[in-house]
């Protein structure tokens, strides 16, 4: 890799840990309030 | 009929777009816009990340033990302490750990290798696992009260180690070059398109990390209501086993 795979890779690091970490929260937040709500619970009826 | 905590809010919503902004604004300054540097030319980039990451780093980990010092003292303990601090903490985390990487990708390019054990790597390392270990603190299964406890110990720990990274290159001889952002008569060493990139990178970092510490202060609210929820109904279950087996009035 030359020098430029390494420049684009901080930034392509440090944009994609950012956007996973808020993703994950976003998905933490909805899935831990369904459950909350009995929305996790899954029936065929 | 419990209120329903959404995953944005008006003003999170404004936050979270201005940190988009700001963060492509540092990626076009950062890796286009500002020139080359004399001495390391195009190796300077990554820095446009690397060192305001470690600036934000340090607010979250200060916070962190700020509000730990505020959840253990008696007269100020509060739950929403305990939250904030456990929030702030896994983002610097976050963090922390973007330091490590663009900063061995650095080192890559300026040393021709991606770790050397020298003082400032070896302690910014250090900071990062300790601040790990908290957070598997803050997993244990134990009583909540006994582990808010622990974790703010822990966390005043760890953040001891702050001033020995951000000191390291004065303290011992380093492979990792001496402050060179701001001197020490507080004066700016970079001007022009070169500060601009780093100051959006900073406004970009601290952005993201004031949305960040909002929702995962709505996951911690949200985890604690289906721990009491799960407690509650564990005894129930056991009480009703009880009484089954004609040991409960």
């Amino acid at each position: 890799m030359d020098d430029a795979g390494f420049i684009f890779g901080a930034y392509a690091v440090a944009g994609g840990a950012l956007i996973a970490y808020a993703w994950s929260l976003v998905s933490r937040i909805r899935r831990t309030s369904d459950e909350l709500d009995g929305g996790g619970e899954q029936s065929w009826t | 009929m419990r209120e329903r905590l959404s995953t944005s809010s008006p003003a999170t919503k404004v936050l979270g777009w201005c940190s988009l902004v700001a963060l492509a604004t540092t990626a076009v300054l950062g890796l286009w816009i500002s020139p080359p540097d004399v001495i390391q030319g195009e190796a300077v980039r990554p820095l446009y990340v690397h060192v305001p990451a470690i600036w934000v780093a340090y607010i979250a980990f200060i916070t962190a033990a700020v509000c730990s010092v505020l959840w253990l003292v008696p007269r100020t303990r509060n739950v929403k302490w305990d939250r904030i601090a456990g929030a702030s903490a896994e983002i610097g985390v976050v963090f922390s750990g973007i330091n490590l990487v663009s900063g061995m990708l650095w080192g890559r390019i300026t040393w021709g290798v991606y770790w050397q054990w020298d003082a400032r790597l070896t302690s910014a390392l250090l900071l990062f696992v300790l601040f790990l270990g908290y957070l598997a603190v803050r997993r244990t299964t134990i009583e909540p009260e006994r582990r808010a406890k622990r974790a703010a110990v822990m966390a005043l720990v760890a953040a001891a180690n702050i001033p020995i990274v951000h000191f390291s290159v004065v303290w011992w001889r380093t492979l990792h070059q001496e402050a060179s952002v701001i001197r020490q008569d507080l004066d700016f060493e970079l001007e022009g398109e070169m500060l601009q990139a780093l100051g959006f990178g900073f406004v970009a970092f601290l952005l993201v990390y004031g949305w960040a510490v909002v929702h995962r202060y709505r996951l911690a609210v949200l985890e604690d209501q289906a721990e009491e929820r799960a407690v509650a109904a564990a005894i129930e279950r056991r009480r009703a086993e009880l009484v089954g087996a004609g040991e409960v009035g």
